[in-house]
């Protein structure tokens, strides 16, 4: 008796947890993607595709030889 | 029934007690994990309100110019990396450090041609291809690179794909009097590249070289006929700090 009391609380409570918690997921801001959104460009805008600015010097690979626009 | 068995009614009863319970249980718990929401909303604008106003010292800019380092101090769009900053209209060139302060500006040549793109496969092309209208200076938040031009010189790539680089200016066709149009205070007299940035020598090798020596840092062209919302796709707010005469 007692542990069907146990079980029905702890369903109870793992209940209001899990749908508290999924609907908090899907409406909370996710803050690295929101602290970005000022970062992303438009799609006409000019921009080189190239790694992150903090790329460090051992991951750099300097871009082919070529000729500039003077 | 027998005298062992709970009425419908009590058992109904402690059934809802039970749940009752867990709702409670839940909702502590649910306290306890969840954070608050200011908390979450403060965690949300803190790249932002935690960026630095630029200090451009008593340097004369251009309403753009300070509007872009606002923007790209208050985001960290430069990923806590020194950039660079060239205002196409004034044919100026801002070199700022990582805390968006500035070091040191100076004139620039640029592309002969007004307009904030690159013709499509330009950089492919040979250069006494390239039409007089075509030579632009492309506009755009760009990642410079050190690297090598055909013949070995060290420049910074600003867009590789269209052949667009910054690098010491080219005094190779007298005719042009590229030196003569560094020093005029002409800002027409600045457009006679092919799309290139040239800077002064001496400027390219105390900033610009040592700038990108073993990193990339980010260039940000200013548009001349785009607006700063279609180039680099905020919304230029008014600049309420203090502007130098």
């Amino acid at each position: 008796m007692i542990a069907s009391r146990l079980l029905t609380s702890s369903v109870t409570a793992l209940a209001v947890v899990g749908a508290v918690g999924w609907a908090y997921a899907q409406t909370a801001p996710e803050p690295a993607a929101e602290a970005q959104t000022p970062m992303t460009t438009p799609a006409d805008a000019a921009v080189t595709p190239a790694p992150d600015a903090a790329t460090s010097g051992a991951m750099m690979n300097e871009p082919m030889e070529r000729a500039d626009r003077n | 029934m027998d005298g062992h068995d709970t009425p419908p009614d009590a058992s109904r009863r402690g059934m809802a007690e039970d749940v009752r319970r867990g709702l409670l249980a839940g909702l502590a718990i649910l306290a306890l994990v969840i954070p608050p929401v200011q908390q979450v909303l403060v965690q949300v604008a803190a790249p932002v309100s935690a960026g630095r106003l630029p200090d451009f010292g008593h340097t004369p800019a251009s309403v753009a110019t300070r509007q872009v380092v606002d923007w790209v101090a208050g985001t960290g769009n430069h990923s806590g990396q020194p950039f660079v900053v060239i205002d196409k209209k004034a044919a100026r060139l801002y070199v700022f450090d990582a805390a968006a302060r500035l070091r040191d500006a100076t004139p620039v040549l640029l592309g002969s041609a007004p307009g904030d793109d690159s013709v499509p496969g330009i950089g492919s092309r040979p250069i006494a291809e390239v039409r007089p209208e075509e030579r632009t200076t492309p506009a755009g938040r760009f990642v410079g690179m050190a690297g090598r031009n055909h013949t070995g010189e060290d420049v910074v790539w600003v867009d590789h794909g269209a052949a667009v680089s910054m690098h010491r200016v080219r005094t190779t066709q007298p005719t042009e009097r590229r030196l003569e149009r560094l020093a005029s205070p002409s800002v027409a007299d600045k457009r006679i590249s092919y799309g290139c940035i040239n800077v002064p020598a001496d400027f390219y090798d105390a900033h610009i070289r040592p700038m990108f020596s073993g990193r990339h840092a980010v260039i940000y062209v200013l548009p001349e006929h785009k607006s700063l919302q279609q180039v680099f796709g905020f919304q230029a707010r008014p600049i309420t700090h203090a502007m130098p005469s």
